[in-house]
């Protein structure tokens, strides 16, 4: 429903509104190539975080499909925007991504806090003694600008989320550690910390154990919800800033070789492909169309079957690219379909045939009921593809069964000959003279 | 009388007698008739002509079925909407006769150009049946004793309350035309066994195949008349006519039944039916030895007959055991081991058990439903015994066996009240033979041969003494009139589908939640949307709101019943889960708090959870539901495992805010059970907080509708919450952890 609401957002607007939330108007300059990308794609809007005119809902309803927050210290959103808020624009299907910093606010924090993110304390940084940067720390001695190595930073194998593999390293500059709590099923990291990091203050005696260490620590985290709104929850705002994005190797200090060396930065493709994902534009599918009909083709009933038919179910996958709603291509994974009565009866994968056409054939099992069919993938990245459609498996009518069943034969034929018997007797009885006619009289 | 004129006017008015007693008879069973008929309107006239109680609807439902689609789609009718997400052939799995009556009835009056409503027939059917079982029970007495006993009977049937219990208008239910269809069968039995005629043997098989078609209590019929055949020759007293009469009536009977879908081979393989053929069997045996001992003539032939035939019988008997016991044939269903056995249900079938009509029967319902026809019925027993020949071993066994069947089961009442009927006409018309007429019967005159001929003054004293007895009689009778129309009107009226409370002034007050709720389902939900309820409103959701429903009173399916009784038992988030898994939209309750109606879901939900407990050990316990102190109790005393439960919130929530008018008294006092109720719900905040115990909020469902006396609420199954899995912290303890 909120993608069809989407959906028709973008056909009438042409572009989807999205709101960005700064700290300050100079922001706007720093972040420049980020912003340009979005203002590019989006109709975007500019809000400071202290607006008294800042709005996300009115009436119920979302003004925006996409919020971004590049505001990580503030205390207390301006207008009418609380975390409360936050949580009825996701409910309602808009798109939040937002960005933290070791100068985290109070705002930030609690909005983390209901999604399920958690925060270390303002101040505290994630710090590394392995890659940092060394040119920085010459100047700055805190080791929380370093570089991570994008093969053991990422999570593998979803690429909506994060585009095709080619990253060489990404450049983290001032972030604090967030953690995702373990029974926090929607949520799940984008981009990990390697286990040489650690969270406190810097240049302070680490008198505890830190709240979080090595790959504990999330730098990118995403949530998709049940309607398919995104959130991304990102741990660095300036690592995003035109300074560093531009920056495109890093100094550090290679142990093995002893000597300094480059690290490429991937932060700007990290950037883009998280945009994407988190405004909906890629991973995005919808079932379009689902039909159903007997295999047989000179009867196309499709209200009901009963026991025994073979059935064709035939599915339509679209897959939203660039502003468009697109047949999916051949390279779509592999679509299950259920047949489902309290369990599913029949589980079976559909063949692509290709214009984002799916079809299946199968014979509806030998059990009556009320069955569903039913369509059900969630994989990482993509949104939840769903459907389902109640249909009435009959049994056999009184006529539509066998009539003449050659096992019952011996049957039939007792039948006749009995007949036969009982007339030829009752002829014998009843033309037959007793020789004593008085034995008949008991 | 020598003189043959006086002869011929001794004929002449003897043939004036006969024909007024002619045209009296057939005025008194007409008026029979229309008492019959018009004492069961008392819920018309006093609500409207409409559908009672809870089975009448499903009946009512496939009747319309039958009429508006035919026969053929009738019998191939696969219903969708009952018990999703199974469904139930309902062709197969009913008895077909009371829908095919009323159907062709309807379509007849349509004919004959009465254009009348389907439901107005199936209204009428049970009132119009009664007229036919006050004649077939008139017809069953005359042939067994007489015809003042007859017509005894037959006003008796007509306003006994046992029967009248099950048949006003209304209440269109299978007993409603069974009861004709039983006695019926019953006459046409007599008359074949007295007569040994083919035809009437056939008539009756047909008689008991129309009864095999509208009530599973055919299986009465199939084990009364072989136990009469084998009382018959236990006593010496079995003849050729007795066997063509069995024997035609068997066979054709039982091939016509197994014609019946929902009864199929059951004749065959179950042991219910096991009786009736190892009789005929037997009768076969006799009836070869009894050709032999003719034709041979030899006496030796007696002892080998006896010998042979006891050697048969056991062997029979051995063989039907070893069938049952190898599964081929079927065992005794446990409906039939609770006749037996009155703890049985209770231990092993709680749905049996769980139903008012299953329970035994309380003395007082017995005069309730008979009043003096249960005193006297011994006496006319008595009198079977005592003056018995081959039919009336009928009447004895047939009076025996109902009288311990009813006294199992209070719904068996009504197989009891026929053979009452019966019986106790059969000593009222004893006792008015004797003492209305005023000349001394001639049986005692004959016993009193010796002693003096009674003078004047005794003759004088006598009369007066035979005056008193029937004035007494006939009061007893108004009496009982009386009574019968008492109980009709004030137990036996009610379609318990719509209330009525009465005001101090006299005037009637109409509570019509059920059909306000109903009504609310069938125009405000979507198609499809499945109701989730317990068993008892199934057929009436399924009838009046047009809705799917998960379980109704054809329990046929335990499991999931006792998965409906589960989801009530458990907490929320557990119930939750179990109306995803049955995709259940709506859930409906039944709550008599307000009006203080006993009969709501609160009272029976000890019964959900016994029937849960019994498919699902390890997470239901009853004892769970019970205070410390074993009591079932809704106040605060109340274990946190019932109020958590699905049916406690769902019945109580938001009773905490009301008041009953009386500003000292509490909030949310349930009139039902006396008590306020322990976990109020706060929807208001301030005063409310102070006095409650618990918080009590709804999570996965919402309140979608309560009827004008709350008897009825209906909650909507809310979807998923689109962040159903993500977990809140509470950062207010974690921001200064350190």
């Amino acid at each position: 429903m909120i993608l069809h609401a989407l959906l028709l957002g973008a056909a009438f607007a042409a572009r989807a509104k999205m709101l960005v939330v700064l700290e300050n108007d100079r922001m706007k300059e720093q972040y420049s190539s980020v912003l340009n990308q979005l203002n590019g794609k989006f109709e975007t809007h500019y809000k400071l975080a202290d607006d008294a005119d800042l709005h996300l809902v009115k009436y119920g309803k979302n003004i925006y499909q996409n919020a971004v927050i590049m505001a990580p210290s503030t205390e207390q959103f301006g207008g009418d925007v609380t975390t409360k808020t936050f949580v009825e624009f996701t409910q309602n299907g808009g798109n939040l991504m937002v960005f933290a910093s070791s100068n985290i606010g109070d705002a930030i924090r609690e909005l983390g806090a209901e999604f399920g993110i958690e925060y270390d304390e303002t101040g505290t940084k994630v710090m590394s003694h392995m890659n940092y940067d060394y040119e920085r720390d010459q100047l700055q001695h805190d080791h929380s600008r370093f570089s991570l190595k994008a093969s053991d930073s990422f999570l593998g194998g979803s690429e909506p989320i994060v585009g095709p593999p080619g990253y060489a390293s990404l450049l983290i500059d001032n972030a604090v550690a967030m953690k995702i709590d373990k029974k926090n099923t929607l949520a799940f990291p984008i981009v990990k910390c390697n286990s040489y990091c650690y969270s406190w203050f810097p240049n302070e005696p680490i008198s505890e154990y830190p709240m979080a260490v090595g790959r504990d620590i999330s730098l990118l985290a995403g949530i998709q919800l049940r309607n398919n709104a995104r959130i991304v929850f990102a741990s660095s705002l300036s690592m995003f800033s035109n300074k560093l994005i531009r920056q495109k190797f890093v100094t550090y200090w290679d142990n093995n070789k002893n000597e300094h060396a480059r690290y490429q930065n991937s932060v700007s493709k990290l950037a883009m492909h998280v945009f994407a994902w988190g405004s909906n534009n890629s991973g995005t599918f919808r079932i379009s169309g689902f039909q159903h009909k007997l295999l047989d083709k000179e009867n196309s009933r499709n209200d009901f079957y009963y026991i025994n038919e073979e059935i064709e179910v035939v599915a339509f996958v679209e897959e939203y690219v660039d502003d468009n709603w697109e047949p999916t291509s051949l390279t779509f994974p592999q679509l299950w379909l259920d047949f489902h009565r309290l369990d599913p009866f029949i589980r079976i994968p559909f063949a692509n045939e290709g214009g984002g056409k799916f079809r299946a054939t199968f014979k509806v099992p030998d059990t009556y009921g009320v069955f569903n069919f039913i369509i059900w993938q969630t994989k990482l990245g993509h949104t939840y593809i769903e459907h389902k459609q109640q249909i009435t498996v009959r049994p056999l009518r009184h006529d539509m069964y066998e009539r003449f069943i050659a096992s019952a034969y011996p049957y039939y034929f007792s039948s006749f000959s009995m007949m036969l018997g009982v007339t030829l007797m009752s002829f014998a009885i009843l033309y037959h003279r007793d020789v004593s006619p008085a034995k008949k009289n008991n | 009388m020598s003189n043959p004129a006086t002869q011929i006017v001794d004929l002449k008015s003897q043939a004036s007698v006969k024909a007024i007693k002619t045209l009296l008879t057939i005025i008194i069973l007409t008026s029979i008739c229309i008492l019959g008929f018009s004492s069961r309107l008392f819920a018309v006239i006093r609500f409207e002509s409409i559908i009672h109680e809870f089975d009448p609807w499903f009946n009512f439902r496939a009747t319309k079925r039958l009429t508006e689609h035919g026969f053929y789609e009738f019998l191939n009718w696969f219903d969708e909407r009952a018990w999703y997400p199974l469904g139930r052939i309902v062709g197969g799995t009913v008895y077909p006769g009371l829908m095919l009556t009323a159907g062709l009835m309807h379509s007849l009056s349509n004919f004959l150009g009465f254009s009348v409503l389907i439901k107005d027939v199936c209204v009428f059917t049970a009132p119009l049946f009664s007229g036919l079982t006050a004649l077939s029970t008139y017809l069953l007495t005359k042939e067994l004793w007489s015809e003042g006993a007859g017509l005894f009977s037959a006003a008796f049937i007509s306003i006994a309350p046992g029967y009248i219990s099950r048949s006003v208008a209304g209440s269109y239910d299978n007993e409603g035309i069974a009861i004709f269809a039983l006695q019926f069968t019953y006459f046409l039995w007599i008359k074949a066994m007295k007569s040994g005629s083919i035809m009437w043997a056939t008539f009756c098989a047909l008689s008991y195949f129309y009864m095999v078609s509208a009530w599973g209590g055919y299986v009465y019929i199939i084990n009364i008349i072989p136990l009469h055949i084998f009382v018959l020759i236990l006593i010496g007293r079995f003849n050729l006519r007795h066997y063509t009469a069995y024997t035609t009536f068997y066979t054709i009977g039982q091939l016509c039944a197994m014609n019946i879908p929902f009864v199929g081979f059951q004749p065959i393989r179950t042991s219910e039916h096991m009786a009736s053929f190892g009789v005929f069997g037997f009768v076969q045996v006799i009836a070869f030895f009894g050709y032999l001992k003719h034709n041979l003539g030899q006496q030796k032939m007696k002892r080998l007959f006896w010998i042979f035939s006891l050697l048969v019988f056991a062997l029979g008997l051995a063989a039907i055991i070893f069938l049952t016991a190898s599964g081929i044939v079927a065992p005794w269903s446990g409906r039939f081991y609770s006749l037996w056995d009155t703890g049985y249900a209770r231990i092993h079938i709680p749905i049996i058990s769980s139903v008012s009509e299953h329970q035994p029967t309380t003395w007082t319902s017995f005069f309730f439903d008979l009043h003096v026809l249960v005193a006297v019925f011994p006496a006319g027993l008595w009198l079977c015994v005592q003056q018995y020949d081959d039919a009336r071993v009928f009447l004895i066994i047939y009076g025996v066996f109902s009288a311990y069947f009813a006294g199992v089961m209070v719904r068996l009442m009504l197989t009891l009240t026929p053979i009452v009927c019966i019986l106790a006409a059969i000593v009222f018309s004893e006792l008015f033979n004797r003492y209305v007429s005023s000349s001394p019967p001639p049986a005692e005159s004959e016993e009193d041969e010796s002693s003096p001929n009674p003078t004047e003054e005794e003759l004088a004293v006598a009369n007066q003494l035979r005056s008193i007895v029937c004035i007494l009689l006939v009061m007893i009778l108004f009496m009982f009139g009386t009574h019968c129309t008492w109980v009709t009107s004030n137990a036996y009226s009610s379609p318990s589908v719509v209330l009525s409370t009465q005001n101090r002034d006299g005037s009637r007050n109409i509570l019509d939640d059920f059909r306000e709720a109903y009504y609310w389902l069938r125009t405000n939900t979507p198609d499809d949307a499945r109701v989730m309820s317990w068993w008892d409103y199934g057929y009436q959701i399924a009838g009046m709101a047009d809705r799917s429903t998960l379980v109704d009173n054809n329990t046929w399916n335990n499991t999931h019943i006792a998965m409906v009784g589960k989801a009530m038992a458990s907490n929320e988030d557990k119930a939750y889960e179990i109306m995803q898994e049955l995709n259940v939209d709506y859930v409906l309750v039944i709550f008599g708090g307000v009006i203080g109606y006993s009969g709501d879901d609160i009272n029976k939900f000890l019964w959900m959870v016994r029937i849960a407990e019994g498919e699902h050990p390890d997470e239901i316990k009853e004892s769970n539901y019970f205070t410390p102190q074993g009591e079932y109790k809704v106040d605060s005393t109340a274990p946190k495992t019932f109020t958590e439960s699905l049916m406690y919130k769902t019945s109580f929530y938001r009773f905490g805010e009301v008041d009953h008018g009386d500003i000292n008294g509490p909030h949310g006092f349930d009139r039902t059970r006396n008590t306020e109720i322990g976990v109020k719900d706060i929807k208001v905040r301030g005063f409310y907080l102070l006095i409650s115990h618990t918080i009590s909020k709804l999570k996965h469902i919402e309140e979608a509708f309560t009827t004008e006396n709350w008897l009825v609420r209906i909650y909507k199954v809310k979807p998923r919450k689109n962040s159903d899995g993500l977990i809140f912290q509470n950062i207010k303890s974690k921001k200064f952890k350190r």
